[in-house]
């Protein structure tokens, strides 16, 4: 039994190093884990907060959720001849890109150039005979991870 | 002395496996209240109920005839229909809340079932206005997944959407 001791308790000692490590590892590994995830939330915060900033800028609507055609063709030469603004727009500035698109039932603009996450947002496009019409702002933001 | 330093190992050995099974349990405690946070209260509250209260906000300013829509509710309410006539400084028109929150709701809710209805706080009762279904009461009884957002018209009186994804 006194010769079987021994290589018993170095073996349980060996195992038990060898445990701890993987609990420490994969401890790092969920830490390294929350902290990406976290890092994905803010993205998530940052479309939804550069939606409503779109949705109320004064140089895109007239109003809180009201687009206004006639603002938004004037953006969109202004985002042809300012290629590099990362959000294309003149009243918005962002230091990540973000693509906007802007969709009605027969028109779409485009904004920006951005590839990740996005989010959807409605309003309503004054058009310039002074109709309404529904629309759909897309936005879609790249935040390098 | 021997025997001794083999219960101590084996007593470590536990020691170790009991602290790594609570600290990974710490920590997936921790993984999930995130996820709850991140889901509750940025998918859902911010994401969910930002898009319905925003779609609300936009019907309100929908036109026809050069007459708003949140114009129109007015009307409607004091004349107690859901086409009321209004007067908009050249001719009487009749207003229909029907069409014009079906052309916007319609547009905006492709893919989901949506509710449309006045709603009275002090008597429970409820008219509605439009909705993507025939039987929304039934459709929106089930509360999971349904989005809500209102605005009030007067006191107690409340124009509310609800919208549900397909």
């Amino acid at each position: 039994m006194k010769g079987y001791e021994e290589p018993t308790t170095t073996f349980i000692e060996i195992l038990t190093i060898i445990i701890f490590t993987l609990f420490v590892l994969g401890s790092l590994l969920m830490v390294t884990k929350f902290r990406t995830d976290v890092r994905l939330a803010t993205v998530k915060r940052i479309i939804v907060d550069f939606g409503e900033n779109v949705l109320s800028a004064s140089c895109l609507t007239n109003g809180k959720n009201v687009l206004n055609e006639t603002k938004i063709k004037s953006e969109f030469e202004y985002y042809k001849s300012n290629k590099n603004d990362k959000d294309g727009f003149s009243c918005i500035k962002t230091s990540i890109p973000i693509k906007t698109i802007i969709k009605t039932n027969d028109m779409t603009w485009e904004f920006g150039d951005a590839k990740g996450e996005s989010f959807t947002i409605p309003a309503i496009l004054l058009k310039e005979d002074g109709s309404t019409i529904p629309a759909i702002i897309t936005i879609i933001a790249q935040v390098e991870s | 002395m021997k025997g001794f330093t083999l219960t101590l190992s084996i007593i470590s050995f536990i020691a170790t496996i009991l602290i790594g099974i609570f600290i990974s349990f710490f920590l997936g405690i921790m993984y999930s209240f995130h996820l709850y946070i991140t889901k509750t209260l940025i998918v859902e509250k911010v994401y969910f109920s930002s898009d319905a209260q925003d779609a609300l906000l936009s019907l309100l300013e929908m036109r026809k005839d050069g007459i708003t829509f949140k114009k129109a509710l007015i009307y409607s309410l004091y004349e107690n229909t859901l086409e009321p006539k209004i007067y908009n400084g050249e001719k009487e028109l009749v207003y229909s809340l029907k069409d014009v929150a079906k052309e916007f709701l319609d547009y905006i809710y492709k893919y989901d079932d949506y509710w449309l209805f006045f709603y009275n706080s002090s008597t429970h009762n409820y008219k509605t206005i439009l909705s993507s279904k025939s039987n929304p009461e039934k459709l929106f009884s089930d509360k999971k997944g349904n989005t809500r957002a209102q605005v009030p018209l007067s006191k107690d009186y409340y124009l509310v959407l609800y919208v549900k994804e397909r």
